[in-house]
């Protein structure tokens, strides 16, 4: 008898530049779930073009979607704990690239919605939202990214999740959880951060 | 459902939907292991015969195990195989000394194009994987090519659930991939359940073992004492290291895998 383990699929969605593949891209990272290979090539990739260390790179393998730093199409990485393996499932951001965005959710059991916390709720946190909803997409989790460049601020968190929450209420989907993150720092993505307290 | 089971029955309904759609339909054989398992799959989708042409782009740089290997499982299998040589690119001196990705192109690319023109395929199977490189891991599983192979990776066709795109102009062709989601823990682990036949290459002797097969001046092997399928799956369980690693025009360029794959590589 084989050894039974679950597999889930989640698929990262939301607004353009809201840290979709950055949240990807550190979890990874954070979890060393990525060949020594794949990080070499990123530091590389950054220092000649002169950023710091861009952990989306670690997902937008296109030239094009490192030169011009967004998601052009969907891709999928294969991730474990203990528990079970998992499938995570990046997507664009970008309104003209919706077909790619949607290729990679309907894979999807799951979601992980990311939203700026600086920039609360933008025209594809709705569109996303209501996409995940026609496809029947019921566990779904909000990020609310950046919290660093709020000063981790519960209040600026508990008005971003009202107003997020008031219009997927609208639309029938009732995210598992509300979770303050920084994608870029490593809070609250793969450890528990001592910066949030508010989960 | 063990995952196994799960990805060996979308594999199948894959090579099935193809053979659907396409009048003219090919499996591109490369001897590695992951080609290997999808002729493997083939078999069990079409109850024991393979009703399509295997092809193998034979460079004349393969390691010699690799063609023994070939020769023999063709026979075995009673396989209907096209193999080919660009022999013009060979004949003017084409080698890895004139630039590693000059080389791919001319010796497996062009080739590549060459049989699609002469036998008209509408559809090829290619056993690429995700997890094995960036610009395979966002592929289609059904990824159309122009007349020139060419690869329009910016503009890809939505692809949900299991509808495929299959209608295209006359001309162009689709790539099919069936094992895109398999990882390679996935493909040993499968080898090891199915009990296939893998060319000797992988497996360690004196140290080294080669985990991913090319051409002899272009792939390196890996130090490794995994002398059976057992111990290759332990390996790669608890191993940091890239697939990749030991293919030199991986890193001939940031992008070379890119690159070479948007003008029709595989």
């Amino acid at each position: 008898m084989l050894k039974f383990r679950e597999t889930l699929k989640i698929v990262v969605v939301g607004h353009v530049d809201h840290g979709k593949s950055t949240v990807i891209g550190r979890l990874l990272y954070d979890t060393k779930s990525l060949p020594e290979g794949a990080i070499e090539k990123v530091k590389r990739i950054s220092k000649e073009t002169g950023k710091p260390f861009e952990y989306a790179y670690l997902l937008d393998a296109f030239e094009e979607e490192q030169k011009q730093g967004i998601t052009i199409d969907t891709t999928q990485i294969q991730f474990h704990t203990k528990k079970r393996d998992y499938v995570i499932i990046d997507a664009p951001g970008h309104v003209e690239f919706l077909k790619n965005m949607i290729s990679g959710a309907a894979n999807a059991e799951a979601a992980l919605l990311v939203i700026d916390a600086n920039e609360g709720v933008r025209e594809q946190s709705k569109r996303h939202g209501y996409i995940l909803s026609l496809l029947g997409i019921k566990k779904v989790y909000v990020l609310v990214n950046k919290m660093d460049l709020i000063d981790y601020s519960e209040e600026k968190f508990l008005d971003v999740k009202s107003d997020m929450d008031t219009f997927l209420k609208s639309i029938n989907v009732f995210p598992q959880k509300y979770i303050p993150v920084s994608a870029f720092y490593g809070e609250n993505i793969a450890l528990r951060s001592k910066k949030n307290a508010v989960v | 459902m063990d995952r196994l089971d799960m990805l060996e029955a979308q594999s199948i309904y894959i090579l099935r939907e193809a053979y659907k759609s396409f009048g003219k339909l090919g499996m591109l054989w490369s001897i590695g292991k992951d080609s290997t398992v999808m002729l493997w799959l083939a078999k069990k989708a079409f109850f024991g015969h393979c009703p399509f042409p295997f092809i193998h782009i034979d460079t004349t740089y393969k390691i010699p195990e690799m063609i023994r290997f070939r020769d023999k499982i063709a026979k075995e299998y009673n396989l209907d195989l096209i193999v080919y040589t660009n022999w013009d690119a060979i004949n003017n001196g084409m080698g890895p000394e004139k630039g590693r990705l000059v080389c791919c192109k001319a010796l497996k690319t062009d080739a590549l194009q060459h049989v699609i023109d002469k036998y008209k395929f509408e559809g090829l199977i290619v056993g690429v994987r995700r997890d094995e490189e960036g610009s395979r891991s966002k592929e289609r599983i059904f990824s159309e090519r122009n007349k020139e192979s060419e690869w329009n990776y910016t503009n890809q066709p939505p692809e949900l659930w299991d509808q495929f795109k299959t209608d295209f102009p006359k001309g162009n062709h689709i790539r099919v991939h069936p094992i895109l989601n398999w990882t390679e823990l996935d493909i040993w682990e499968y080898i090891k359940r199915e009990n296939i036949p893998v060319v000797d290459l992988y497996f360690a002797k004196n140290g080294k073992r080669y985990r991913s097969l090319g051409c002899a001046q272009c792939t390196g092997q890996i130090d490794s004492n995994a002398s059976t399928v057992d111990e290759i799956i332990e390996e790669l369980k608890h191993t940091n290291i890239n697939e990749r690693a030991g293919r030199a025009q991986d890193k001939e360029d940031a992008y070379a895998m890119q690159k070479l794959r948007k003008d029709g590589y595989m």
